[in-house]
């Protein structure tokens, strides 16, 4: 940390809670998310032997609940927050997959 | 499970049953409460394995869903978790709502739902922030309790703190004790909210054993009064390379003692989702994820372990400890004999939609 610098509030305060000892409190798979950007466990590109055969499968069954909870929300539209629409009229992921859509941040 | 009667009153119980039996040849039968991304709650006969219950509730996917205590009502966490809702699971009518916002301060639940044993009141954790012109202040955590019968936008009757990252909440059987788990357990007084105890979980310290890491979304203990989840850690007193460093466990909870322990019983070689203790047999315990586990937790070993269909996140069992229901994620229940792990049936959700992250409960109807 000696040669990185915060730039932002944030930043600062993040840098607060790792000098405070606080920075236990992220772990991997800790039942503790609330909301998004909290979650950092792999998933959707490695699972956690370092290969693919432990990821859902198929990757439809697990959609709906990296969507819905936000738990991936780099890799999945958030369903909680800013895209609650995502899914609308495709219920099944498996089934409905091509009504989905790209989503682009609102300007 | 055992009980006991006296004798006086065991031979009108049994005289009882013996009457109930000729007019009804299934007694305590078991149902499974869950719901689906369409805002659905189903009730299925797990015997028939039919629907034999249905409601909508407004407000998109249903996460946490639960029972009342005569099993003809239930309660669910939806509004993209920012609002909690109860149906009548006879004629569908929603009698109460609440949101766990309120004005400028953004309340999200995630799924930690319980509800007293008595039914009257509901208890979620709201986490908050609030929106401050270009900035979003993140506030402590609170449970929110609610008056079950308050009906329609209902505020809460109070509020405790709460510590963070807690992702369950969970009774005591008798109701004098409410449990909020989560990076630890701690146990509260659910009328004062104070804090009466609290086990580590995150920070728990074992000699050559790094912490239990911990995932935790579907309550599924009410048959048992036993929380039970897959824990991982690793062994620090052999290089990580080792085979032996990664260790899959069980991390128990009795909620009527409040005694926890954590066994491990296999090096690490699948991913566990959720897990169930069978009622009949508290050293069985099943878990679930794309394979159905079966282990012996008093021998520390796995018993068996079978591939399934598809990924499923939750797991429950049969009161008789004969059946398990795997579900959620896609959108069918699929049953599997206990003892053998074959697959016995299975129950699909009507119109297909996925359970995603929806509890699946058992449980009984008066």
């Amino acid at each position: 940390m000696n040669h990185i610098k915060a730039m932002n509030t944030k930043a600062a305060l993040l840098e607060t809670a790792a000098q405070e000892g606080n920075a236990e409190e992220v772990r991997v798979m800790q039942s503790s998310v609330a909301g998004c950007v909290t979650t950092f466990d792999p998933g959707w590109e490695v699972d956690a032997f370092g290969g693919t055969a432990a990821l859902c499968s198929p990757m439809e069954a697990d959609l709906y609940g990296c969507s819905d909870p936000c738990w991936w929300p780099t890799q999945v539209p958030d369903n909680m927050s800013t895209y609650p629409d995502w899914t609308k009229g495709a219920e099944s992921a498996q089934r409905d997959w091509r009504a989905l859509q790209s989503v682009f941040p609102k300007k | 499970m055992s009980f006991q009667i006296k004798s006086a009153t065991r031979k009108a119980a049994l005289a009882g049953l013996i009457g109930a039996a000729l007019v009804s040849p299934v007694l305590a039968r078991d149902y499974l409460l869950t719901g689906a991304h369409t805002g659905k709650i189903y009730l299925f006969d797990a015997a028939t394995r039919k629907v034999a219950g249905e409601a909508q509730v407004s407000g998109g996917p249903i996460f946490a869903v639960l029972a009342s205590p005569d099993g003809h009502k239930a309660y669910a966490l939806t509004d993209r978790v920012s609002g909690v809702h109860g149906v009548d699971l006879d004629t569908g009518r929603e009698f109460f709502s609440a949101s766990l916002s309120s004005g400028d301060i953004i309340g999200k639940g995630l799924c930690a739902l319980a509800l007293s044993p008595d039914g009257k009141e509901l208890y979620t954790v709201a986490f908050r922030s609030q929106i401050k012109g270009a900035e979003v202040e993140v506030l402590d955590p609170e449970v929110q309790v609610f008056d079950t019968s308050a009906g329609l936008n209902a505020k809460p009757l109070r509020t405790f703190p709460v510590a963070r990252q807690t992702i369950q909440l969970e009774f005591s059987p008798d109701g004098s004790k409410l449990y909020a788990i989560g990076a630890t357990i701690s146990t509260l007084d659910p009328k004062s909210g104070k804090v009466l105890a609290t086990l580590p979980v995150q920070k728990l310290e074992r000699p050559n054993m790094s912490p239990p890491d911990m995932l935790d979304f579907w309550s599924q203990y009410n048959r048992t009064n036993i929380f039970v989840s897959p824990v991982f850690s690793t062994r620090t007193d052999v290089p990580p390379t080792d085979p032996e460093a990664a260790k899959t466990g069980m991390l128990r909870f009795d909620l009527v003692t409040g005694e926890m322990r954590v066994d491990e019983f296999e090096n690490t070689s699948a991913v566990l989702f959720s897990a169930v203790v069978n009622p009949v047999n508290h050293d069985e315990i099943f878990s679930v994820y794309t394979q159905l586990s079966k282990i012996d937790i008093g021998g520390k070993k796995l018993v068996k372990r079978i591939d399934l269909d598809h990924t499923y996140y939750a797991v429950n069992i049969s009161s008789d400890g004969k059946e398990v229901y795997v579900g959620g994620a896609m959108g069918d229940i699929a049953v599997y004999d206990s003892t053998s792990l074959t697959k016995i049936g299975g129950m699909p959700i009507p119109d297909g939609s996925d359970m995603s992250v929806s509890w699946m409960q058992v449980i009984q109807r008066d």
